[in-house]
């Protein structure tokens, strides 16, 4: 019975739920395995991605607002409550034992100024010491006034900048408001997009949070400053040198006005840079500010890039906030500096995502397109090869490395806040040099293999590619067998413009170039150290040498080198390049473009000055 | 049988200007060609002047006492007059042959390396803090920057 009661239920389930999305479908175009494999598998994949990136942005907004909020507080008045800075129960507490003991240091200088005196010691100076020590003893009593003038004179700049000492109330709403214009319809974007903007969010939250925590330093150094004053003022009593030996710097008159006037500024500095940031993003969110966006496919990304600006803004006031803070607290200074490298390494790690998938996607969409409209397959193959371009553009290691690149070399034309520029070159350098060691002891056949292998899908394995190529470049045993890929190894490390220098009959076209311009590009002594002594076989690398260059050959060149370049020494083959070249200047005066002729003249000249000479020179005998 | 000066992986090298000065002297004798005259020889298929001047200029160079020689090849080769064969001969071997050098196929191999040599001392420098001995790199077996020796 249980059995039976089970299947009706399983029955009546499938019927209920074919029952609400069977309607949707049209009755003629309905196939029950593309229903599933679309609507249903399709819809929950989708429902899945646009859930994640729902998180993600919740994520990202709740972190933004988090640091706003927290920045907000602590540089409201309300932080410190009724509490002032120069009269709160520690600051009060403090100060009235150090008054005290400055006192007693006042009776000590009495003391040894008497002494002085007495024994007649002329570096006590007892007619200056005296009225200064009497000015010191008025003075101890007033110092949290003193300190609290300049205090207040800060804290009125800051407030200043920062608008009555608040953020603007809607700062975070109104970018969140500028982030949901990014209208996304496509989830799988939408996702990629609500990554970044996380990984922007949190350096966000970073950056407010070191602001928020340099306020709190400040409060809670100034008021060791205030309390700690007496002691400085009586510190200005005593010859500098003894006192250095008895008071730690902090406590010394002169020191203890550079550290009271930086704290009391860096506010000021830190203000001002927050003041620009948030003008920055409420001005991108509101597109009040006109940072252009790009066009194209990186067109949705436009947004997102421009709240790198204010980011980019907080985090140089933080750094140069930081470099004050680390001459006064090293501490300090020091975990401002690991926090900072995190913001900025989320902003880094952000920007490079977004624009390597993007700059992949894009140069794969361009090589789809090109290649569906080659293939003669029409707008439906174009956008076919468009959108898989796109996805292997994205997808594939060196589609995204090379988005990485753009991004990194980017990053490295930044000023203050970039990387070295050639960093990342450096990096990739060190890391394809690493592979070449380790694999400079195989073959020829095993490096050959490792060059070809289409396989490759992650970073290590092109690189292991490149490193191969570079090997086979060094021991001059390129061909057109085993340069297959070397496009995709340049964005690894192998130096494909170094092996045009050597094979440019191989290497030359792969590079964008030919054989004449990379011949060109060198000089005699380059060309002779660079060129492998099969090119010098080749009539085309022959015609595109020039005088000097072939000199250099047969006077310092290898006898390998001299012995290939004596085997064109043949009348038929000079001749055929010859009248090729007479041909390519017929047909350019035929064409009667000047520049076209002076072109083909000159290449005529030039391959009949190189034949006089490989004739008439000792060395090539 | 003219006996070779040169040991294994040597060669006679001249220096880059040498067709100038080559052409110089044959002017001085009637010899010299222009460029045009050279090519119209070069397609006809026969011999240019320069070039067998360049052939015995080499041979000299090369081989045991080629120079003793030179009096009676240039005499037979260009159908000179005793006295201007003489002189001719005489310029050859003070004006060009005195450019000839020996040059090993390991002083080329030198002048290669030491560009690569600096890129390696820099490396080392960086990894080890040390430059390292000149005379150990030249000592190493497994010197990949030499070109190899046929």
């Amino acid at each position: 019975m249980k059995v039976r009661n089970k299947k009706i239920i399983i029955a009546f389930s499938l019927l209920v739920f074919l029952g609400i999305l069977v309607p949707f479908k049209s009755a003629l175009a309905w196939d029950i395995f593309s229903f599933i494999r679309d609507d249903i598998v399709g819809n929950f994949t989708k429902g899945i991605v646009w859930a994640l990136s729902g998180i993600f942005a919740y994520a990202a907004s709740f972190l933004l607002e988090t640091g706003q909020s927290f920045l907000a507080w602590v540089i409201s008045g309300d932080f410190m409550g009724s509490v002032s800075m120069t009269n709160n129960p520690i600051v009060n507490y403090g100060w009235a034992i150090t008054r005290d003991m400055a006192n007693i240091f006042l009776l000590l200088g009495l003391v040894v100024i008497g002494l002085g005196i007495i024994l007649g010691l002329e570096e006590y100076q007892a007619k200056k010491t005296i009225p200064r020590m009497l000015a010191m003893a008025l003075l101890i009593n007033f110092t949290p006034v003193i300190c609290g003038f300049f205090i207040d004179f800060s804290n009125t700049l800051m407030n200043y900048l920062l608008g009555g000492g608040t953020l603007p109330q809607n700062l975070y709403t109104v970018v969140v408001e500028g982030i949901n214009q990014v209208n996304q319809t496509d989830p799988y974007s939408s996702l990629l997009i609500m990554l970044v903007w996380f990984i922007f969010g949190f350096a966000g939250f970073l950056a407010y949070v070191l602001y928020g925590l340099l306020f709190i330093f400040r409060y809670i150094f100034l008021w060791i400053l205030i309390i700690f004053s007496p002691i400085a003022f009586v510190s200005n009593i005593f010859p500098s040198d003894k006192i250095k030996n008895f008071f730690p710097d902090f406590f010394q008159w002169q020191e203890w006005w550079k550290q009271f006037l930086s704290w009391c500024a860096i506010g000021i500095y830190a203000a001002f840079f927050i003041l620009l940031a948030s003008k920055l993003m409420v001005g991108v969110a509101s597109n009040t500010i006109g940072i252009s966006e790009p066009a194209g496919k990186l067109a949705t990304w436009g947004k997102i890039f421009s709240y790198v600006f204010p980011l980019i803004l907080l985090f140089i006031g933080i750094d140069s906030v930081k470099k004050i803070v680390e001459q006064k607290v090293p501490g300090a200074g020091k975990v401002m500096g690991l926090a900072q490298t995190a913001g900025i390494a989320a902003v880094t790690a952000g920007a490079g995502l977004a624009v390597g998938v993007a700059a992949g996607v894009s140069a794969g969409a361009t090589v789809g397109a090109s290649r569906g409209a080659q293939e003669g397959v029409g707008t439906l193959g174009k956008i076919k090869g468009t959108l898989k371009g796109a996805a292997m553009g994205g997808a594939t290691a060196g589609g995204r490395e090379e988005g990485a690149k753009w991004y990194r070399k980017t990053a490295e034309k930044v000023p203050y806040l970039g990387p070295k520029p050639g960093t990342y070159e450096a990096e990739l350098r060190g890391k394809t040099a690493e592979e070449e060691k380790r694999l400079d002891k195989l073959d020829k056949k095993d490096l050959n293999y490792l060059a070809q292998d289409k396989t490759v899908l992650t970073r290590e394995g092109n690189i292991r590619r490149a490193a191969a190529l570079n090997i086979l470049n060094k021991r001059g045993e390129l061909d057109e067998t085993n340069t297959k890929y070397v496009k995709e190894a340049q964005s690894f490390g192998f130096n494909a413009e170094e092996a045009a220098k050597k094979r440019p009959s191989i290497m030359a076209e792969k590079i964008g170039k030919n054989t004449e311009d990379v011949v060109k590009g060198m000089d005699p002594e380059e060309f002779r150290k660079s060129i492998h002594e099969k090119e010098l076989e080749n009539i085309d690398v022959f015609a595109s040498m020039d005088l000097r260059k072939l000199q250099e050959i047969g006077a310092k060149g290898s006898s390998k080198k001299i012995d290939a370049v004596k085997t064109l020494n043949n009348k038929t083959v000079l001749d055929n390049k010859q009248n090729e070249f007479e041909a390519k200047l017929a047909a350019a005066k035929t064409s009667r473009d000047p520049q076209e002729i002076a072109k083909a003249q000159a290449r005529l000249n030039n391959f009949k000055t190189l034949r006089v000479d490989l004739t008439g020179n000792p060395n090539f005998q | 049988m003219e006996k070779s000066i040169l040991q294994k992986f040597e060669r006679v090298a001249f220096p880059e200007n040498i067709t100038s000065v080559i052409s110089v002297v044959m002017e001085k004798y009637g010899l010299s060609e222009t460029d045009e005259e050279i090519l119209e020889k070069l397609s006809k298929g026969q011999d240019t002047e320069s070039e067998k001047v360049a052939k015995i200029v080499k041979r000299a160079a090369s081989t045991e006492n080629g120079a003793e020689d030179l009096f009676l090849e240039i005499k037979e080769v260009f159908k000179l007059p005793d006295e201007d064969a003489k002189s001719f001969a005489k310029e050859i071997k003070e004006k060009i042959l005195i450019l000839a050098q020996k040059i090993s196929e390991e002083e080329i191999a030198e002048v290669v390396s030491e560009e690569k040599l600096k890129s390696k001392q820099d490396f080392s420098e960086k990894k080890e803090g040390s430059l390292p001995k000149i005379s150990s790199y030249h000592s190493s077996k497994e010197d990949i920057y030499k070109e190899p020796i046929e």
